[in-house]
């Protein structure tokens, strides 16, 4: 005794080969049969080449991750899929996981407070340009040049003394305000917790040198000195994303996997 | 190779302190350079042309520290306590223009009873002591504007000894380029900059919009009160004070995000030029110092502010700036117009004044 080993029409019980849609013996079409599709996974998790976002820090437990399946994936405080309600910080539509042309991309949905990406090695700043080092956030800024002319009345303004520089680094305080202000000396600006231009030695989160900032060539550059906790940089619009990426947004740290 | 002024011990040029004893070392050429020494505050007989012995100079001009800048302070000019000279030359300065109407007639005067200087005719007060004539009463002089309620502005050059002096009647009198005189030379002087009134005991000062502004000194150990959007100036250093704006959440309800804020209420911006910001620094906590070379906030190359010069710190939510008994004092710009009075300094410009009755 044995079990027959193809698929048996319903009508006169004949095997049927695989991929047929009519039984040879009687034509009845079988609607639901061999369909000769591929196996499909038991979980999504398995499905190779899609990826997902591992939640390295924030409101959830860590290591939760989400599968980035669809086409699209919002993420924010109040429209999801990916959801956290209790991050403040996060606009209500905040950002959108998309695959564009078989790339995984990130795009800024007008957050107020931005998307950002872990910065490896260095990348080039524009004016307006904004990065995080531990829990600090800063803008780079060019600076024009000075008007040191008379009045028309003929009176000089008396200002301290300065060197001249050609960028500044700003710090942004919670609530959007300036903060300090630190301008390049030599066209170079290093930022860490001490022995820097701009030190912060009550950060626990930022490295004793932690990124520097440099004006090479007429471009501003903005280089991770290997910190430990990284360096992030705000995107423009869209940003493509690779196996290892980390994203910060809102107060939630993930990181990217593509199998 | 500086010797050691207590125990003549030869030390190298960037010690401090000496090796042998541990006294403090003067710097050779000086570390601080004065803006302008202080005149001794026994005063300088202004209106006399009589040779009256200059007082003993008081020989801490800024309140004793026990930092290397005493022995730096004390110009190597100032004449050690120990010798008492003779009129000091340089103290006295050139006859002021007199005060008082020319006396009348031109007859011999008489004598003072108190300290024998020549009184001319008419006169019912002694012009170096101040003493009662007898039996002469007060010829009427012109009564109003110029009188015994005018205040002076006297100009204290960069040397430290006085340069002209300027009347602060009861009206008003307009003091700028304009005015000419010592102050045509100042390029940093407004044509019209500031006006200024004597009500015989305060003079009332007030910016007339002036590029630069007016300045008052704080002296040593004072503290005055500074608001957001207040400027103060130490040394060369030009310094803007605004107190942190918490900012709100935006329209969607979305905290913007920054650097944390705790324990921060304020934040000094550097002006260096017009409408332009240099470098800012926070402010928090107990406070910040400023200063040469001790403090948050240093200046190392610059000359005219003090190894630790002035601090400023947050009492509820009023803030006060404090001069450290720096070398060259601490200056805050006056909004609009101040009250001044005898003795206090103003910073107009580039010039320094002091303000006597």
């Amino acid at each position: 005794m044995e079990q027959a080993r193809y698929y048996i029409c319903p009508s006169c019980y004949s095997p049927m080969p695989g991929g047929h849609k009519f039984c040879g013996k009687c034509g009845t079409s079988v609607e639901g049969g061999p369909s000769g599709s591929e196996a499909k996974y038991f979980g999504d998790m398995q499905a190779p080449g899609k990826a997902k976002l591992i939640l390295i820090k924030g409101e959830g437990m860590d290591g939760i991750s989400y599968h980035l399946n669809s086409n699209e994936h919002v993420a924010g405080r109040t429209d999801g899929p990916i959801l956290f309600t209790e991050d403040k910080w996060l606009s209500p539509r905040h950002a959108n996981f998309i695959y564009d042309d078989g790339k995984l991309k990130v795009r800024d949905e007008g957050s107020v407070n931005g998307v950002f990406i872990g910065l490896k090695g260095t990348t080039e700043a524009s004016t307006g340009f904004i990065f995080l080092a531990g829990e600090q956030v800063f803008r780079i800024d060019t600076v024009e040049s000075y008007d040191d002319d008379a009045e028309p009345d003929g009176t000089f303004f008396f200002a301290s003394p300065r060197t001249d520089s050609s960028f500044k680094l700003v710090q942004i305080l919670e609530g959007g305000g300036d903060g300090m202000v630190v301008h390049s000396r030599d066209n170079v600006i290093t930022l860490g917790r001490e022995g820097g231009d701009m030190n912060f030695p009550n950060d626990p989160y930022i490295s004793g040198n932690h990124v520097k900032v440099e004006m090479v060539e007429g471009k501003m550059m903005l280089t991770d000195l290997d910190s430990k906790n990284g360096t992030f940089f705000k995107i423009e619009d869209e940003h493509e994303l690779v196996h290892g990426n980390y994203i910060f947004m809102g107060r939630q740290l993930l990181r990217v996997e593509i199998t | 190779m500086i010797v050691c002024p207590t125990c003549s011990k030869e030390n190298q040029d960037h010690y401090k302190f000496c090796l042998g004893c541990g006294s403090d070392l003067p710097r050779p050429g000086g570390d601080d350079k004065p803006l302008a020494t202080t005149t001794p505050p026994a005063g300088v007989a202004a209106v006399s042309n009589m040779p009256v012995p200059a007082p003993a100079p008081d020989p801490a001009p800024v309140a004793p520290q026990p930092t290397a800048e005493t022995a730096v302070a004390e110009p190597p000019s100032a004449p050690e306590p120990a010798a008492v000279p003779a009129p000091e030359p340089a103290a006295v300065p050139a006859p002021e223009p007199a005060a008082a109407p020319a006396p009348a007639a031109e007859s011999e005067g008489t004598q003072c009873a108190s300290c024998g200087a020549m009184i001319s005719p008419g006169f019912a007060f002694c012009g170096a002591c101040g003493a009662t004539v007898a039996g002469v009463s007060p010829t009427s002089g012109p009564v109003g504007a110029f009188g015994k309620d005018s205040a002076k502005l006297v100009l204290i050059q960069p040397d430290g000894t006085e340069g002209g002096t300027v009347e602060i009647p009861t009206s008003e009198v307009a003091v700028g380029r304009d005015a000419g005189g010592f102050f045509g030379s100042d390029a940093y002087l407004s044509p019209r900059h500031a006006v200024f009134k004597s009500d015989g005991k305060n003079v009332n000062v007030k910016d007339e919009g002036s590029l630069n502004g007016v300045f008052v000194k704080i002296m040593p150990n004072e503290s005055r009160e500074i608001g957001s959007g207040d400027i103060f100036r130490i040394g060369q250093e030009l310094i803007l004070f605004e107190a942190i704006d918490r900012g709100s959440a935006s329209a969607d309800g979305t905290e913007k995000m920054g650097s944390p804020v705790e324990g921060l209420w304020g934040r000094l911006s550097l002006i260096v030029g017009k409408g332009r910001l240099g470098n800012a620094f926070p402010a928090g906590g107990d406070g910040v110092i400023l200063g040469r070379e001790r403090g948050n906030i240093i200046f190392p190359e610059d000359g005219y502010v003090s190894g630790i010069h002035l601090r400023i710190h947050a009492d509820g939510d009023k803030y006060f700036i404090t001069d450290l008994g720096s070398s060259n004092g601490s200056f805050q710009k006056i909004n609009g117009e101040a009250t001044v009075s005898g003795g206090d300094f103003l910073l107009m410009g580039a010039q320094l004044f002091r303000i006597d009755f």
